[in-house]
């Protein structure tokens, strides 16, 4: 707890407004995808915001876990206090996934504001699927930061390869707009199935596809077991390696 | 109940552990090794496959009590900080056992994880949490932190505007509201200033009171001596010493000067007392391949800086090569910096020519073929006194050594001195020791002094005050002022020896007669070498005379005998030498001389005879050589050759200079008849012949007996010892002797 709140008190410790930067960035964020696809580069999807904001902060939150830093940016508390070192990884996932919380308490209450049409059932699963999103992102970050400890190359290698990630994920276009090898991609790339639900949740306002929700639950699963195997068989070494 | 370092316990590394209550850490054949990149694998660029096992821990046992305050030392990368973390838990180790009784708390860098944006007192809360205290519980002891940091108004402000004093101090205090039962510190005190370092320091201290332990890293000596009770001092993959914190430090600190890696390190630093010795590293070729550039070049930068050795060092080599001019400079700045022998060397280059010294040299040298030790010696002492190049401290050591070998003890004594300060030779205490023991075991006043300086001053020699004691209470049982000093004080203060203040204060008396005595001595001779006033240092014999100081009584004696300064009182000189024999064997020897001088009847008087037996008993090499003659001579006793000879070899054992020579031709002739060379006996006898005329006023025969068994004390107690040889040297060649005083 200490380590996540000195991560998040301590990021906006240097400001005036302080805390309320937390909601603010979200909010902010939100304003300038809208500016951009409304005025500058037009879609012709109605309420284009809230499609690009509901896909886009967890394909940040997960791309930022999988980024494999997590251990190495904190190696100094694996190397000199006797801590659980897992803590180390949970924390720094956790402190992202508050930008994703924050960020869709704003969305929701612009939602809720502008009075659009509001499915209850779909709401009532976007906890859900917040946290099978926070398993599979941990399940990831485990395993990127193991490797990084030993191969430094893995983390700047991933950098960029999250970049590439949000344009093969449903954020800037409708997943059914893919065509041909795009399309493919697509729906290998494990991160559309999150996205897609919150888009259903969120966008389309229904409960959504039950095969989605499906897929992410088995993904959490399956990316949580490999990453905690790899992670708990080598965190000894990592105060050597550090 | 000492930890031993050593493998003895390795065995019972117990299948169910048997703790005893106090032993809160528990190591047994503890291996760690790290990977690390060795270049000799190959220029890979894969570090995978250049990486090669480091064992930084082979077999370590270790037993932590409860109230340890441990200190732990060792050079840069030994594995201090890593051997926390191992007892933290942090690391684990490759092989054996490391048990921890207790909750640990391991304050490993203090400083760090601080978030520089956040206030010290939200800093304070967070690292509390961090080292899992309860928020609630931070909060109310918040105030007492902030007190003990010392930090005032700061402690709202931002951490990264602090200083890293600052940051030590507050981390500090953080730790001391933590709550563990072992306290793992690294670096802790060495930020900080002094007042709050000495206040964590009382922390730690009370911490240990309360039954707490404490480890700590530090590579501030003075830090583990003032807070430590034990120290471990790790190198080499082992403990290479554990005990009391005092000795490791010592014996740590000792091994620092002596390594060349670390001296190269401060002498880069520019410390010139460091680069001095880099330069005597590179001499000896100690630790490091011998190389005179390097040598020089060290030199060179030490003597920039004013350092006096190596203003004389290098001076030395300036000579050898003949730039006198340059040399002489050097030698006069290194003078004005206090270095005795550059002090010696300039005035004698000053004085004379180095041709006069040569001169003096060669004379002493062709004495030399006497094969007589103490030509060998005078010559010897002559180059080590005169020397100014390597080569003259290795011939002046090579006579030296010839001589010692004869068994001459002054000799002994200037080679371990030289083996001391590293004159000319490596410098090794061993050897020093050894020699100056012979000497000493052969009854050498000063050998046994500088024994026992060097055993009870520690910074040569590992520190060994029983030792010390044992050769100061030796010199000091033999007259030596400067010893009964000591003796005085060790048994005051109990060291090396049971206390016993009753016999200090009888050696404290006994130093301050002699001390008075020596404050004469001192005058006397003054007034002596400056024909000052007659009646005046008569006065002072007197005064020494009846403190009832031997040699002055003799002296005086010696003086109403004569008449000179006095009226002849050949009375007075009898009871005065009755009363200096009364206190030892050798003014009864000179009483004895005196009787049979009186004694007009042409026999050799009895009551002579018989003072000088009791003088035998006391060990006067002297008194025994006069029984030898009596022997051979037949003198009251019958004529045997045994007895002539047992009481010549009991003399010559003793130190007496003609016994020994004679002693000498007995084996040489021995030796010559063995080796069937007819070597005509004039060449011996002419060899001798010669250099005892220029350097004794007398036949040596007669000058040893009136001289002491131990002759080879200097002039500064020759008052008495007229016609001692080596007073007498000092007339000869006059130049030299005086300014080495």
């Amino acid at each position: 707890m200490a380590l996540i709140r000195r991560n998040t008190a301590g990021r906006y410790k240097n400001s005036y407004v302080g805390f309320l930067w937390h909601l603010l960035m979200p909010a902010l964020m939100i304003v300038v995808l809208t500016i951009t696809f409304t005025y500058i580069r037009p879609r012709p999807l109605e309420d284009f915001w809230v499609y690009l904001s509901a896909g886009m902060f967890p394909v940040t939150f997960i791309s930022s876990c999988l980024r494999g830093r997590a251990i190495v940016q904190n190696a100094k508390y694996i190397t000199k206090m006797k801590i659980p070192r897992e803590l180390v990884v949970i924390s720094s996932v956790l402190t992202e996934f508050l930008t994703v919380v924050f960020a869709y308490m704003v969305i929701i209450i612009v939602i809720l504001l502008s009075g659009q049409y509001v499915d209850w059932s779909g709401f009532l699963m976007l906890p859900v699927e917040l946290f099978l999103m926070l398993i599979f992102s941990l399940g990831c970050a485990y395993l990127i930061s193991t490797i990084t400890v030993f191969i430094n190359d893995v983390g700047y290698f991933m950098t960029i390869a999250m970049r590439l990630v949000i344009w093969i994920t449903p954020t800037f276009f409708l997943a059914s707009e893919a065509k041909g090898l795009l399309a493919t991609i697509v729906w290998y790339n494990p991160f559309t199935y999150y996205v897609e639900v919150f888009h259903d949740i969120l966008y389309y306002g229904t409960f959504p596809h039950i095969e989605y929700l499906v897929m992410s639950v088995i993904l959490a699963v399956i990316m949580f077991a490999i990453g905690s195997y790899v992670f708990f068989r080598y965190e000894k070494k990592f105060p050597e390696v550090l | 109940m000492e930890e031993i370092p050593g493998n003895a316990v390795v065995e019972e590394v117990p299948e169910v552990p048997v703790v005893e209550d106090d032993v809160v850490i528990r190591i047994r054949g503890m291996k760690k090794s790290y990977h690390i990149i060795d270049p000799s694998l190959g220029r890979s660029k894969l570090h995978t496959k250049r990486k090669k096992e480091y064992p930084i821990f082979d077999g370590i046992d270790l037993d932590v009590r409860r109230g340890d305050i441990v200190g732990i030392l060792g050079r840069n990368g030994c594995g201090k900080s890593t051997f926390l973390k191992l007892v933290s838990e942090i690391l684990e180790p490759d092989e054996g056992t490391i048990e921890v009784h207790g909750k640990v708390a391991s304050i490993l860098e203090l400083s760090m994880g601080f978030h520089g944006d956040m206030s010290g007192r939200d800093n304070i809360i967070l690292r509390s949490e961090l080292y899992g205290i309860q928020r609630e519980h931070v909060i109310e002891h918040l105030e007492k932190i902030i007190e003990y940091s010392d930090l005032g108004i700061f402690i709202d402000n931002p951490v990264r505007t602090y200083s890293s004093g600052m940051r030590s101090r507050l981390a500090f205090s953080i730790m001391v509201n933590v709550d563990a039962d072992i306290f793992l510190v690294d670096e802790a005190l060495s930020t900080g200033d002094m007042a709050f370092a000495s206040k964590a320091s009382e922390h730690l201290k009370n911490l240990v009171r309360s039954g707490k332990t404490v480890l700590f890293t530090s590579h501030s000596m003075n830090t583990i001596k003032r807070t430590c009770n034990r120290a471990i001092w790790l190198s080499d993959r082992v403990i290479k010493m554990d005990g009391p914190a005092e000795e490791v430090v010592d014996a740590y600190s000792r091994s620092i000067n002596d390594s060349f890696e670390e001296t190269l390190h401060l002498a880069n630093d520019g410390s010139s007392a460091a680069q001095y010795r880099v330069s005597t590293f590179y001499r000896d070729g100690n630790g490091v391949e011998k190389n005179e550039e390097e040598r020089r070049r060290w030199l060179n930068e030490a003597a920039l800086r004013d350092h006096p050795m190596a203003l004389n060092d290098l001076a030395d080599i300036l000579m050898s090569e003949g730039k006198t001019e340059e040399a002489m400079e050097m030698y006069q700045k290194a003078a004005e910096a206090g270095n005795y022998e550059a002090r010696r060397k300039f005035a004698s280059l000053q004085g004379e020519t180095l041709d006069e010294i040569q001169e003096l040299r060669q004379v002493l040298k062709g004495f030399c073929s006497s094969e007589y030790p103490y030509d060998y010696y005078n010559y010897g002492n002559m180059m080590f006194k005169s020397a100014l190049t390597i080569k003259d401290y290795e011939e002046a050591m090579e006579y030296l050594q010839k001589a010692s070998d004869m068994g001459w003890s002054d000799a002994d004594v200037l080679i371990g001195q030289m083996y001391r300060d590293g004159n000319g030779v490596e410098r090794d205490i061993d050897k020093c020791v050894h020699y100056l023991s012979k000497a000493a075991n052969n009854g050498h006043n000063k050998a046994m002094a500088m024994l026992g300086d060097l055993f009870y001053d520690n910074k040569i020699t590992k520190k060994d005050p029983e030792e010390a004691f044992k050769w100061y209470m030796m010199s000091a049982s033999v007259g030596n002022a400067k010893s009964q000093y000591q003796v005085a004080m060790m048994l005051d203060g109990g060291i090396g020896v049971e206390k016993d203040e009753e016999a200090a204060k009888m050696w404290f008396a006994r130093y301050s007669s002699s001390m008075v005595n020596d404050s004469r001595k001192i005058a006397l001779d003054i007034l002596k070498s400056r024909r000052g006033d007659m009646a005046l240092s008569n006065n002072i014999l007197k005064a020494m005379s009846r403190s009832n100081h031997p040699q002055s009584m003799t002296t005086l004696a010696g003086k109403y005998l004569t008449g000179r300064g006095f009226k002849k009182n050949e009375k007075a000189a009898m009871d005065l030498m009755r009363k200096a024999a009364a206190a030892g064997g050798q003014p009864r020897t000179k009483l004895a001389e005196m009787i049979a001088n009186e004694d007009k009847s042409g026999q050799y008087p009895q009551e002579s005879f018989d003072l000088i037996k009791s003088a035998c008993e006391f060990g006067d090499s002297g008194a025994m050589y006069k029984m030898a003659q009596f022997y051979k001579d037949g003198i009251i006793v019958e004529e045997n050759v045994d007895m002539y000879r047992k009481y010549m070899k009991m003399a010559a054992e003793r130190g007496n200079r003609d016994a020994k020579m004679t002693v000498m031709k007995w084996e040489q002739r021995t030796e010559r008849r063995k080796n069937d060379k007819e070597k005509s006996q004039s060449k011996g006898n002419g060899g001798k012949g010669a250099p005892r005329k220029q350097n004794a006023n007398g036949p040596p025969r007669t000058g040893a007996n009136k001289g002491p068994a131990k002759g080879g004390k200097g002039p500064n107690k020759g008052g008495a010892n007229k016609g001692q040889p080596k007073g007498n040297k000092n007339q000869g060649p006059p130049k030299n002797k005086p300014k080495t005083q």
